[in-house]
């Protein structure tokens, strides 16, 4: 029921993804001169663009990927977008061109590997805070994914509703209706784990 | 729980308590970026320019398409050229001693009588095809085995087009299918070199096994 509500949802931005980029061109859209200058030879931008995306990159990857494994990907999702920034068109939907390289590493990664790796007491860590942190993540990921990839961009990232659309290109609308039906779930498991418990 | 209010989606308004603690509990896995490592030996390519994008693909194909294009202006000009310097020819091509088919049969014992409308028009007769106008000179050079192998059928559709239009010369129209059978000519030529430069093409570039994983399964 979920599935299919989140598939109709997702399908439902891709649609609306582009004309909330073409939404954008009226404004000034400081990543698209930071995308030229590199282009232009200017690496040292390339830095800047870092900052400005890896926490969006970071919250992609942690909805899909093991925490173990998030801040390698990172990197080596910069770098290849440093390598084929030249094939980017339009330089203004820098965001969710490198938010669609974050999400096909991720799918990669998991048809690679195929086996699942459980995690064990000694695997987890003692920090009591981070250890709580990571069982709520592990249940916003059992969430269907338009779903869990906006509320850990909101509630780990602790971008607003407003950025994570312009930096992931969705709409407004699309991440509102996320945000609120992702929660709504969160919380329904979250109240039967406690109650279960 | 306030589960529309403004705080979920740009915290504004009042706050809800138990997203605070989600928010305070999950910003430790929150993302701490080390500087980004670029290798000094990474390589950034440049923005591809029109032609560089399709030139390792479609330049062969492309030149090939010019070249035809350039054969077949090369040609229009030369016939429109041919045209011109031929000038406006006579409209009617009297030929003597050819039975003309088509004509009314002429009793020679007695003048012919002409319609209003024959008087307006001349009448045409057509040649034998062995008959040569020997004293006209020859404006351009035709292919000859070209034209021996389409001699009957050109002369044939030729009688036919003066029939149809007797203001043409039936010098004209041979020469203008002369000119027809090479153009078809030099299109056969090209032709026959765009299939073979893709033949070429097709056996140095080594075949992409996922575009053709269909014909591999």
């Amino acid at each position: 029921m979920y599935e299919l509500e989140a598939t109709a949802d997702l399908l439902l931005m891709t649609a609306q993804a582009k004309p909330s980029i073409a939404e954008r061109s009226v404004e000034t859209v400081p990543e698209a001169a930071l995308v030229e200058a590199v282009l232009a030879g200017n690496r040292d931008m390339f830095g800047r663009l870092y900052q400005l995306y890896a926490p969006l990159v970071h919250g992609v990857l942690l909805a899909r990927l093991p925490r173990s494994e998030v801040e390698d990907m990172v990197q080596d999702i910069f770098l290849h977008a440093l390598r084929k920034l030249h094939t980017l068109r339009d330089t203004r939907a820098f965001g969710p061109w490198i938010a669609m390289i974050a999400r096909n590493r991720a799918m990669d990664f998991h048809r690679r590997s195929r086996e699942t790796i459980e995690l064990t007491d000694d695997l987890r860590s003692a920090d009591s805070s981070q250890s709580k942190a990571e069982e709520i993540l592990a249940i916003i990921c059992t969430l269907p994914d338009a779903y869990r990839e906006t509320l850990v961009l909101r509630l780990v990232e602790g971008m607003t509703g407003p950025e994570i659309a312009t930096r992931t290109g969705l709409t407004s609308a699309s991440v509102r209706v996320n945000l609120h039906r992702g929660m709504k779930l969160l919380r329904a498991k979250l109240s039967f784990k406690e109650g279960s418990l | 729980m306030n589960i529309d209010g403004d705080y979920l989606w740009d915290r504004t308004g009042e706050p809800d308590p138990e997203i605070q603690q989600l928010e305070e509990t999950l910003g430790t896995l929150r993302s701490q970026p080390r500087p980004l490592e670029i290798p000094a030996d990474l390589q950034t390519e440049s923005r591809p320019g029109f032609f560089s994008g399709i030139a390792p693909r479609l330049a062969p194909r492309l030149a090939i398409a010019a070249t035809i294009v350039i054969v077949l202006l090369g040609l229009g000009l030369w016939l429109g050229l041919q045209r011109l310097q031929r000038g406006q020819p006579p409209a009617v091509a009297p030929v003597a001693n050819v039975p003309n088919t088509h004509a009314p049969a002429i009793n020679p014992g007695s003048t012919p009588q002409r319609t209003p409308n024959e008087n307006q028009h001349q009448v045409v007769t057509l040649p034998d095809s062995d008959q040569k106008h020997s004293d006209e000179p020859r404006r351009h050079r035709v292919n000859p085995p070209l034209l021996a192998a389409n001699a009957n059928r050109s002369l044939n559709q030729a009688r036919k087009e003066v029939v149809k239009n007797p203001q043409l010369a039936i010098n004209e129209l041979q020469e203008g299918r002369a000119a027809k059978d090479q153009l078809m000519l030099a299109l056969r030529v090209a032709s026959a070199k765009l299939n073979f430069a893709q033949r070429k093409m097709q056996n140095t570039n080594p075949r992409d096994p996922v575009h053709n994983q269909h014909k591999i399964g």
